[in-house]
């Protein structure tokens, strides 16, 4: 455990996070959950055995800024596309996602919005930016043409949109990547949900533009509760109240960032964090597990992460650890006290 | 932006005087290559005095590049010749015969184009229910009878056994009827797959699926998404269809015996009438370059981003 602290001491965005992060855990206790995902196992409809997610247990309250960390191949966007309800007809969900007490299927899908890695695929390139968005008020608020397109101006200028008119006017791609990913942000906001997903919503964009962003974000965490999906370390410490680990489809840890960020309990956790290069003292070779993530249809019975462990034991190999530990971190690994 | 879209509309408009020019000289030289059209003309018994006479009096006995502008010079006055059968101006022939062509293909293309574009987005919407299936399998009927057949078929049906419609002529709207639909049959198949590939490409996209996730109603994603990025390869299936309707389905006009330029130009080719048959070349090609280059000037208006990607 000695070295593994160590580890996570070294990592320079600790400090930053440690300031920035003062007096966030106040809205742990309280309010029931506004999202809760229970036993959410995912499968591929024609090979069952192929599971994509597996069993994740996940509640978030308002005004929270979960951030859930993982490779390519995780299940991050399954697990988004599962909680927006657009998953493709190719996978089946088992378990349950209750948002305000109610089952997924029953609520109001305004509840709920998304934003994506890449905006510009997600606006109709054919459409100008002000039908665009327009249109959202008019489905979501029932207003006429003229009051919308005020409403549709005062959401660009909300998300920092200086000349909503003339913008209102362009096409997708005559706009930056950061602009579309401000009008996505409008566009969501627009629907006033509960729960906002962020898949990945500043990967393609430069580090200024994504500073802005983060700070719309920020802003925007009061009303709702925001899933913020990357593969970033250092932005999920850095803005998140807790953060959920997701390994193979399998949530191996979650808990207050801070402790996570001190110390790691599962050791993939501890092996992300010595991935990230240090901003200053001298440069040390990164550590990577050996191996790759297993593939969806190669996963076996025992902890998925076995093969690439150092601790491994007998019981790794058959039995599949589940989430244990204090509700403030939480750790599926059969060796985490060692 | 609006200089940017002028200079895309003028380089566009000059390509197609380009392709103009050269279709006008390839119609020349298959001219000349189709055989010696004085032989054609006084037939193989002539005499080398006859022979010579008519040469001169046609002026092919003149440098090919003189004769070539010429051919220019007479093009741009209209002068297309005077009809070997007729004996008046070849242009005027192919000319009054254009509006019973132009009526067929107006309701041919029309009936093509709202079944054709209606059936592709309805097999593109229901994939997997009876009416969508019904497109489906209509599409690839369509696509697999050729047209002679069809005639044929609808003629045995409706004028001999049902006898509703008559089997050919051009008296009233009744005999427009089967040889219109026929002509549509092919033309909305063809519509048909292209606005259901079109439409279920455009359905698969990722801003149709953010859409959906705004709770915007289906129908209207289907008009005000879908629809307007499915127009693009629709726009251009549609203008090669018109392109080569304009001088009428020769099989179908030839079946039915209408009296359009498709029948005159199958009549002018059995009496190797050569200048109507350049005429009808001649307005066909030229039919084909102006339709292109309207679909062409309607994709800037139909995607924007055309116009910022061609400078």
């Amino acid at each position: 455990m000695d070295q593994t602290t160590a580890h996570a001491l070294e990592a320079p965005f600790v400090q930053t996070f440690e300031q920035g992060n003062v007096g966030r855990t106040a809205m742990e206790a309280g309010s029931p959950p506004l999202l809760s995902i229970t036993g959410l196992t995912v499968v591929l409809a024609d090979r069952p055995e192929t599971r994509l997610l597996d069993a994740v247990q996940l509640e978030l309250r308002k005004g929270e800024f979960f951030a859930l960390v993982g490779e390519s191949g995780s299940g991050k966007s399954v697990l988004c596309s599962t909680i927006m309800g657009v998953a493709s007809s190719e996978l089946r969900c088992l378990g349950d996602i209750h948002i305000e007490g109610r089952r997924l299927s029953d609520v109001d899908r305004r509840q709920r919005a998304m934003i994506y890695q890449q905006p510009s695929l997600y606006l109709n390139p054919v459409r100008r930016i002000g039908f665009q968005l327009r249109e959202t008020v008019q489905v979501i608020d029932g207003l006429s043409k003229k009051e919308a397109s005020e409403r549709a101006a005062d959401l660009l200028r909300d998300v920092g949109i200086d000349d909503p008119n003339e913008t209102m006017r362009k096409y997708p791609h005559e706009m930056s990547g950061g602009m579309n990913q401000r009008v996505m942000i409008a566009m969501a906001v627009a629907m006033k949900p509960q729960l906002l997903i962020a898949d990945e919503p500043t990967s393609a964009l430069d580090v200024t533009t994504q500073k802005q962003i983060l700070d719309l974000l920020e802003q925007l965490r009061s009303d709702m509760a925001i899933l913020f999906v990357t593969h970033d370390l250092g932005v999920a410490l850095q803005r998140s109240d807790r953060i959920g680990v997701l390994y193979a489809g399998q949530l191996v840890e979650i808990g207050r960032a801070d402790l996570v960020a001190r110390t790691p309990l599962h050791p993939y956790t501890r092996a992300l964090f010595s991935a990230v290069p240090p901003l200053s003292g001298r440069p040390r070779r990164l550590h990577s597990p050996a191996g790759s993530l297993p593939e969806p249809t190669q996963r076996q019975a025992g902890c998925n992460f076995a093969s690439r462990c150092s601790g491994t034991l007998d019981t790794c190999r058959h039995t599949r650890p589940a989430l244990q530990g204090i509700p403030q971190q939480m750790v599926a690994c059969h060796n985490s006290e060692a | 932006m609006r200089r940017n879209t002028q200079k895309i509309f003028a380089s566009k408009i000059a390509r197609a005087l380009v392709t103009l020019v050269l279709m006008v000289t390839s119609v020349f030289v298959l001219m000349r290559c189709a055989g010696d059209p004085v032989t054609v003309l006084l037939g193989p018994d002539a005499t080398a005095d006859m022979r010579a006479a008519y040469s001169g009096e046609l002026g092919l006995d003149r440098p090919i590049l003189a004769q070539y502008l010429t051919y220019l010079h007479n093009i741009v006055r209209g002068s297309l010749g005077v009809s070997y059968v007729y004996r008046q101006d070849a242009l005027g022939v192919v000319l009054s015969h254009l509006p019973l062509t132009l009526i067929l293909t107006c309701s041919a293309l029309t009936l093509a184009a709202l079944t054709g574009v209606a059936g592709g987005i309805t097999a593109a919407v229901f994939p997997s229910s009876f009416i969508g299936r019904a497109c489906t399998i209509g599409t690839v009927v369509g696509l697999c009878v050729p047209s002679f057949f069809l005639a044929i078929v609808l003629m045995l049906a409706f004028s001999i056994q049902l006898n509703w419609l008559p089997t050919g002529g051009a008296e009233g709207w009744r005999s427009l009827v089967l040889p219109a639909i026929t002509m549509a049959a092919a033309s909305s198949a063809v519509l048909a797959r292209y606005t259901r590939v079109a439409v279920r490409e455009s359905l698969d996209s990722r801003y149709v699926l953010a859409a959906f996730a705004r709770d915007i109603p289906f129908w209207r994603i289907l008009i005000h998404h879908v629809l307007p990025n499915a127009a693009v390869p629709i726009l251009t299936i549609l203008g090669l269809l018109i392109g080569g309707a304009v001088t009428g389905s020769t099989v179908v006009e030839t079946v039915f015996s209408w009296p359009g330029i498709g029948n005159l130009f199958v009549t002018s080719v059995g009496n190797r009438d050569v200048p109507v048959v350049q005429a009808i070349v001649l307005l066909a090609g030229t039919a084909m370059i102006m339709t292109n280059l309207a679909v062409d000037l309607g994709y800037t208006w139909l995607d924007p981003r055309s116009k910022s990607s061609e400078t």
